[in-house]
Order: C-alpha cells, then structure tokens, then sequence
C-alpha cells in the first residue's frame, strides 16, 4: 500500500511539472540569472537622471541632463563634472546661472547648449567656447527654445512665440544668429534630423529634419520643404538616421515599425509590437553592421551582413542579448536598460563605444570585452 | 503596451492550475485512508503486547512559524552541467499547519517565502505553497520528523514570474519544552525546476536548487 500511496504522490508531481511548464515567458528566469553579471558603474553620475544628448567634443564627452556635465575620454573612471565647475564659470549670466539644461549639441568647434530658466518661463542659448559663457540671441529674442540640432555645418533650433503652442524651425551657420526656415507649425518640435549626400565625391546633399508626423526636406535650410513619398505614421515619427556604410536611409516610428530606402524605394520591419521607436545608430560587429534602434521598452536591432547588404523588404526587429550577440551579450536582459526609454543613441568610433541615454534611467556605454560587447553604467 | 518581457498567465491555465492542485490534495488524502489502516494494524500489534506510547492521535494538530537562511546551491542544466546561480544568501520564512494521521505520521499544509539577491540587486522571490508529508521520530522530548513537501511555487524576477512545481524532502529536531510548545531547527532541500516544453525557452531549462535552514516554533492543538 505504501509503494501505492507514493506512486500516486509522484504521479501527481509529475501532472503539475508537466502543467506548469507550459507558462510563457520571454526569458527563463534562472537562465536569466545564471547569465547574470555586475555592471561596471562609473558612480559619478546618478542613475536615476535624464539625459537627452550626449557628444564627444576634442578630450571631453559633453551630456545635456538637467546640468551640463563633462568628463574626459580617458578610460572610463573619469568622473562627470557639471557645467558649473568649469573653467569660466564666473562669465554666466541669466538662466545658465542657476537654469536647467535641456538641450545641448557641438557646433564648429563649440558647444551649444539651451538652458530654462528654474520656474520655466524663460529659455535661451548659450555658447560655450574659449572657457567663456555667451548667450545667443540674435534672431531668436523672446523665443521658448525646445530642441536644437547639428547637422552638416548647420545648426538648428526649434523654438515657439512665447504663448504659442506651434514650433518654428531657426538655421545658422555660424553659430551667431538665427534665421526662419519657413517651416512650422509643427505637431512636435523637431526631433531628428540627418543629411544625406547626393554622392559620396560631391558636397551636396539633402537635409531631413522629423517632426511629429512630417518629414521635411531639401538641399539648403532656406529651402525646406515636407518630404513625398516618405512611409506615414499614425503615431509619428521617432526618428531618421542615414547609414554611409549601407547608404540607406531609415525613419522609425512611434508604431513600432522602421522604414528603409535604399534609393529604390521604401521597405519595412516587422512591427516592435507595443513600443514607440526613437533614435538610431549602428556598430560595426565582425562581419555585419547592426542597426540599433532605441524604444519606449530598450532597444532593438537590425542585423545587415556587409557583404549582401539590407534586404529592405525583410527588415527584421531583434531583440539584443537572445540567440547570437551582436550588440550586445545576454546580460543586456538583466539589466534596468532593457526596459528603459532610450531617447539617444551616440557612437564614439575611435573608442568604439555605444552609448545610450535614457529617461530616467541614467547613461550607458556599450563597449567590447570578453570577445562580445556589453553595457556599463557611466 | 506590450514589454519584450511579458508574462501570459492565461485564466484558463490558471483554473487548470488550481483544479489539478485540488486533485492533488484530494490524491494525498485519499493516500491517507492507506495511513489510517495502517495505523490500526500497530493498534493490534499493540494488543499482542508489543507497548508502544502514543503521543498523537488522529486529530491532534499543530501550527508552526519558520525564519531563517535560503541558501542558493546551484542551477541543473537538463542538457547537462551545473551552473552557478550568482545570488546571495537569502533569507526564508513560513508559516505551517500540519494535522496527525496517527502517532507517526502528519499532513499538512505550508505556506513560504524566500528571497534572495542578484549582482544587479534584483531580488528574486519565491512563495512555496506545498502539502507536506512527514514522518515523526521521536526520543522524549526530542522529536524529529523527516519531510517531504511538494506543490507549486511562484518565481518572480522584476518583471518575470514563473509558475512552476517545487519539491522539499528535509528533516527537523524539536524539543517539546512543554506538551504545547516546541522549538525547533529544520533543514530542507529546494528542488525548483524550471522548464518549458514548448517555444524558444526550451534550451533555458534550468533545475533551481536550494537549502532552507531554518528555526521554528511550534504549538501542539
């Protein structure tokens, strides 16, 4: 009787074995854990932070997160300081004094950054250049400024009339005043923005710039327009980035989709179901480029082999860290990054570092080690 | 929205969750009706002369609490290998009732938790409810029952969760300081295993092993 009472015991453990290991989920949880391994943390910066941009700048990584900080490319120890411990500080003035930084980009050699005033109501721009402070207001007096861009020895601001829930779109090219595009009235201010050369022996070429819903283009800043032919998006745009290597040019969108064109017309991934899609960037990973693409929910990507190149109908989203690594190892998953929105992805060739900056959740870098990359705090 | 890490829990899944863990109950106690003739048959024995004390009877209960230390071993590849399980020393607590089928032998209940931390300080959580089995040695007043638990057990991991089996065999020492009051130390075996018979996970099967050392205080009923 015993040897019957402990077979129906067994045989009932073995239902519920069977039953309970039909559960879905992404990743096991104890494989998960296995793989799991200490993120190096640079400890200077807080965790917890917004960072909207990040740009390296001569020996100096520059991030925009409420203050400006700066710290040196020298290995990755260098700790962050804020704008307000830098040589020159005595030349602030207005909202730089005791403002927030929200914006910030390199331009000809010197750093432009877009700074609130603590209770909102004031905004301006600032150069820093030369250990000295200035602040720019030649075209753009009594503007809100919202988001400011380099490209191609171009810079551009988004800014609003103060009261005024529409952008406009400013260009400089010497970093001292500003000039209407024409274009505005935006659903967003401009969020992204990329050039691409007509040929890669010439210097023409043709700005993007995203808004919410519209892309705008043309080969001169006086002369852009809304962008045809380009894939629409219910929810908008995320973001447009132009990949020399491939020379495709990809739109994401707040869909979850990301749009390609080769020159011969669009092609598009299948859908990051659930996620808005934001920024790009691409690593060059031993034989293949990968594009990642940030989202409300980490970040994805598109795996392209250097030899045959993008199969623009047959994009395909991946989520980094499963199967074969390619941006990065498995323990990307355990980490908070894999379920951060990513707003910013920045590439630093010479050191071969990827980095990633989030909402709320601090900056990244993504770099080699160990035969694979992988992700450390900053 | 839809996170790259998602849990379906299925309502259906779940009702079937629970009525098999009902059956399986129903199976331990319909296995006890074997205790129980069992038990009679050293009632006769007793009657040829052979003296035995009786401390329990059918019906005698007791309630129990337990704290202490989860410690993590090591996760079984099915496929083969043992692989570390990089957490940290954990903590375990419990609470118990367990009822006598006889002198020997007691079924019950056990509701658990244990937690434990990983490199990134994520905590991983794992809430036992498990039927238990023991059997009951005894040198007044020292008593030491030898166990065996089984049920299921809810694994979560920040956004992960898995509903899975868990089987304890482990072994106590009490010391009945009065015919009420007991304490007591226990040892027991965590076998958590994880896996998946369909879908990408299959190859991430993993055998979760652990070991509870615990304290206890008991109440007799």
């Amino acid at each position: 009787m015993r040897i019957k009472t402990a077979s129906i015991f067994l045989f009932a453990i073995l239902l519920l074995v069977l039953l309970f290991s039909c559960e879905e989920n992404s990743i096991a949880v104890f494989y998960s854990l296995e793989h799991e391994s200490e993120v190096e943390d640079n400890k200077s910066l807080d965790n917890d932070i917004t960072v909207t941009n990040i740009e390296r700048f001569g020996d100096y990584y520059y991030i925009s997160a409420g203050n400006l900080y700066r710290r040196d490319t020298k290995g990755s120890t260098q700790k962050w300081v804020r704008h307000s411990e830098w040589p020159g500080w005595d030349s602030a003035t207005g909202e730089l004094k005791d403002g927030l930084c929200t914006e910030f980009t390199v331009f000809n050699e010197t750093i432009y950054a877009i700074f609130y005033s603590v209770d909102g109501t004031e905004t301006g721009l600032f150069q820093y250049k030369g250990n000295e402070w200035k602040k720019i207001e030649n075209g753009l007096t009594g503007l809100r400024l919202d988001k400011i861009l380099s490209i191609n020895q171009t810079l551009f601001v988004a800014a609003r009339d103060s009261g005024s829930s529409s952008w406009k779109l400013y260009f400089s090219r010497d970093g001292e005043s500003f000039t209407d595009t024409g274009i505005g009235d935006f659903f967003r201010p401009i969020i992204s923005g990329t050039w691409v050369p007509d040929t890669a022996a010439t210097d023409s070429g043709t700005f993007y710039l995203v808004t919410g819903k519209k892309v705008y283009s043309g080969d001169d800043p006086e002369n852009l327009s809304v962008a045809e032919d380009f894939p629409s998006a219910d929810n908008g745009y995320g973001g447009i980035y132009y990949s020399r290597a491939l020379k495709v040019l990809f739109l994401s969108t707040a869909d979850g989709y990301v749009h390609a064109n080769d020159g011969s017309g669009w092609g598009t991934s299948n859908q990051a179901e659930g996620v808005s899609l934001t920024d790009m960037e691409e690593l060059n990973v031993d034989d293949n480029i990968v594009i990642v693409v940030g989202s409300s929910n980490g970040y994805y990507e598109i795996i392209v082999a250097e030899e045959t190149g993008l199969d623009k109908d047959n994009i395909v989203l991946r989520i980094p860290g499963t199967g074969a690594y390619y941006s990065t190892n498995i323990n990307y998953l355990n980490t908070t990054l894999s379920s951060a929105v990513i707003l910013k992805f920045y590439r630093d060739e010479e050191k071969d570092y990827l980095f990633g900056c989030t909402s709320g959740e601090g900056l990244w870098r993504n770099q080699q080690a160990n035969g694979y990359r992988l992700w450390n705090r900053e | 929205m839809i996170i790259y890490v998602t849990i379906k829990i299925r309502g259906m899944a779940l009702r079937r969750v629970f009525i098999l863990f009902l059956t399986f109950i129903l199976f331990l106690f319909l296995s006890s009706d074997n205790v129980f003739l069992h038990a009679q048959d050293n009632d006769e024995r007793e009657e040829d002369g052979v003296v035995t004390l009786q401390y329990y009877s059918l019906g005698d209960q007791m309630f129990s609490i337990n704290l202490g230390l989860l410690v993590p071993l090591f996760f079984h590849n099915p496929e083969g290998g043992i692989t570390k399980t990089n957490l940290s020393l954990g903590g375990v607590g419990s609470l118990e009732w367990d009822a006598f089928l006889n002198n020997n032998l007691s079924l019950g209940g056990e509701l658990g938790g244990g937690f434990t931390i990983s490199p990134l300080k994520r905590v991983l959580i794992m809430i036992p409810i498990t039927v238990k089995m023991s059997y009951f040695i005894r040198k007044y007043p020292f008593e030491f029952p030898l166990f065996l638990s089984a049920g299921i057990c809810f694994t979560k991991l920040d956004d992960l969760l898995y509903i899975g089996p868990i089987v304890k065999p482990g072994f106590s020492a009490y010391w009945n300081i009065t015919p009420q009051w007991a304490i007591g130390i226990n040892a027991a075996y965590w076998w958590v295993p994880e896996f998946y018979l369909k879908g990408n996970l299959k190859e991430q099967a993993r055998f979760g092993n652990f070991a509870e050392f615990s304290l206890s205080g008991l109440y007799h009923f």
